[in-house]
């Protein structure tokens, strides 16, 4: 490990590489701190720009744009109650009214320092328990991993937004997606119509940008609308010191929200606006003065940027280590590491330990970046706010298909992404959320090669029961799953009987 | 789904399948019962909406006729000036034009010069 460690503080240091690292920072920043382009789709549109560079270096360039876009959309979160990124949601609550009251300063400084300490957080607690995780990862067999997908399936499906059944609807949407191409065993050739393109499948890249970059951009022009309302706000000197030295008096509220953040990262299908909502609520609750909350507090600000930010390290935790992204733009990473050749697992560890850690101790150091970026930049970041959706809608879909087209040079891929696009406005608007329906396509391989290899296996030995219910992690696995649709779905059952004792107010 | 797969071959896109119908036929169920009302598209612009996703499906037709510099050109221009129609506030038409042309040139340039990703030439133009 220790050489590892050595080439990759080589790589983070080497003056080319950290200067694409803030250029990625900053990118992040920018795509983040606009309405309606989330973290995932600035992801999704700029892997196509580092699949040419090295690994390492492309790695680096992801991890700076995923810290940045998750800070910055704390920036129109505060200025103008808009959350730039779903997961800035938790921070308009209190960043808003500060504003309200003159004192944006005071939110966007308590912002970026505190999206800085979660950050490191995460990205420390990602470094030191992959590799861990990884090690587990060594014990799985067929039937493990088997059950591993049918766990990141279930879980996802009840904490996607929404309906729970759209949810599991939208997995199983997913996995039939990705049995398209050669089965894995056996040699099919699978719902390819035809077309040779399809023989290695969907590229995940492909539809991450056909369904979570198209949708967006519909939503944004099925509106008639100018801007999303005008910034203004002047800098006041002697601010940044003073909250600074509050924000360090209160070690236990960061603490606490970056711990927060990092376990709702690591659980798999939780994201960025989860793990801040549910810090922001622990902060209310262990606060001596809750009233103070939602009036315009830098706690309750802290507590959101600290969370959201740390859930980026906790994020990639599972993906590294299983291959299960934790939140939806971990997936793009992990679109990216398959573009670059690279396989989440213990491998990632050992033969490719020198990018790997290069990766994990850059993600360190963008949250410096960032803040530095940040802490002197919001206010003319600030300024793009403006930006007319009217403008910004054609050049996403420029960028769309560029980049569709870019990763294999191939139209075929364009026309895909713009079909799963189309589709995805359309089950978004009827409640399907584009998050389970690419896990389903992420995790159906993993799924197909468990399944059809612990068959394999229990044809050979002469026991399925033997093969899928015996072995410990399976049981552990199966536990998890059960316990995950069934708390929701008596949780929904509950509510619905209520709601009907309460009468048809709510119908 | 045609039988003419292997056992291995199915397994996963007929499990996948059934339980995509099993949960159908619940969430169906489940809409009847509960019948709550729910207009997904009340207050959408249909025109606006229509026109980008046609559009966007022309921009690829005609990438493949004109090439993509010029495909592109005209699909920014073309949505600039569309979304903006009736809007209040207006960018100008050179604003518009300067932006369509700078970003269509600018990224051909970059991935034609520096990623090496040959971008298609279209029909038109021996591509």
């Amino acid at each position: 490990m220790s050489e590892h460690l050595m080439v990759a503080l080589g790589n983070v240091f080497d003056p080319v590489n950290f200067l694409f690292l803030a250029v990625g920072v900053a990118a992040g920043i920018i795509v983040g701190a606009l309405p309606g382009l989330t973290a995932t789709m600035a992801l999704a549109l700029l892997v196509p720009f580092t699949f040419t560079m090295e690994p390492g270096m492309a790695l680096m360039v992801l991890g700076g744009v995923y810290v940045g876009a998750i800070y910055g959309g704390c920036i129109a979160a505060i200025l103008i109650n808009t959350p730039g990124t779903p997961s800035a949601i938790a921070t308009t609550f209190d960043g808003y009214p500060l504003t309200k009251k003159g004192k944006a300063e005071h939110a966007l400084v308590t912002a970026a320092f505190s999206s800085g300490i979660g950050g490191i957080f995460g990205a420390i607690v990602l470094l030191l328990l992959t590799p861990l995780l990884a090690e587990v990862a060594l014990k799985f067999g067929p039937p493990e991993y088997f059950w591993l997908a049918v766990f990141g399936l279930t879980i996802i499906a009840t904490l996607s937004t929404g309906s729970m059944l759209k949810g599991l609807m939208g997995g199983a949407f997913g996995v039939l997606l990705s049995t398209i191409g050669i089965a894995p065993i056996g040699g099919d050739m699978r719902f390819t119509f035809g077309f040779h393109q399809l023989q290695a499948g969907v590229e995940l890249i492909v539809a991450l940008i056909g369904f979570f970059c198209i949708p967006e951009v519909l939503l944004m022009v099925e509106r008639k609308f100018n801007r999303y309302g005008s910034v203004t706000y002047k800098p006041q000197k002697g601010v940044a010191k003073s909250v600074i030295l509050e924000l360090l008096r209160k070690p236990v509220l960061l603490l606490r929200s970056s711990v927060i953040g990092c376990f709702v990262g690591i659980v798999p299908g939780a994201g960025g606006n989860i793990a801040a909502l549910v810090s922001y609520n622990e902060a209310v609750r262990f606060a001596k003065n809750k009233s103070k909350f939602g009036t315009g507090t830098i706690d309750g600000v802290a507590a959101a940027e600290a969370a959201n930010n740390s859930e980026v390290g906790g994020s990639l935790v599972p993906l590294l280590s299983l291959g299960i992204p934790g939140a939806a733009p971990a997936a793009v990473i992990l679109g990216a590491l398959m573009l670059q050749g690279l396989r989440p697992g213990p491998e990632l560890f050992s033969v490719f330990g020198g990018i790997t850690y290069t990766f994990l101790i850059s993600l360190i150091f963008a949250n410096v970046v960032m803040f530095v970026l940040g802490f002197y930049g919001s206010r003319h970041i600030a300024r793009l706010i403006n930006l007319s959706p009217n403008l910004l809608a054609p050049m996403i879909v420029f960028l769309t298909v560029i980049g569709s087209f870019a990763i294999r040079n191939n139209m075929l891929d364009v026309s895909i992404m713009v079909f799963f696009g189309l589709v995805g406005y359309l089950t978004k608007k009827m409640g399907f959320h584009p998050g389970p329906i690419c896990l389903g396509l992420i995790l159906g391989p993993i799924l197909e090669n468990g399944l059809v290899q612990s068959m394999l296996l229990g044809k050979a030995t002469g026991s399925m029961f033997h093969v899928f219910f015996t072995r410990p992690i399976s049981m552990v696995l199966i536990v998890l799953s059960l316990v995950s649709v069934t708390l929701p779905a008596i949780a929904s059952l509950r509510a619905w009987n209520q709601e009907r004792k309460g009468g048809v107010s709510t119908a | 789904m045609s039988s003419s797969y292997s056992e291995m071959g199915r397994l996963v896109p007929q499990v996948a399948a059934a339980a995509l119908a099993v949960f159908s036929v619940i969430q169906l169920v489940v809409a009847v019962v509960q019948r709550k009302e729910e207009r997904p598209f009340a207050g959408v612009v249909v025109k606006r909406l229509l026109v980008l996703a046609a559009g966007t499906v022309a921009y690829i037709v005609l990438i493949l006729y004109l090439g993509f510099l010029f495909a592109s050109f005209l699909f920014l221009m073309f949505f600039f000036w569309f979304l903006s129609l009736g809007q209040e506030e207006r960018p100008g038409v050179l604003r518009m034009l300067l932006l369509a042309v700078g970003i269509s040139l600018g990224f051909f340039l970059l991935f034609n010069n520096v990623f090496l990703v040959p971008l298609p030439q279209g029909l038109w133009f021996g591509g």
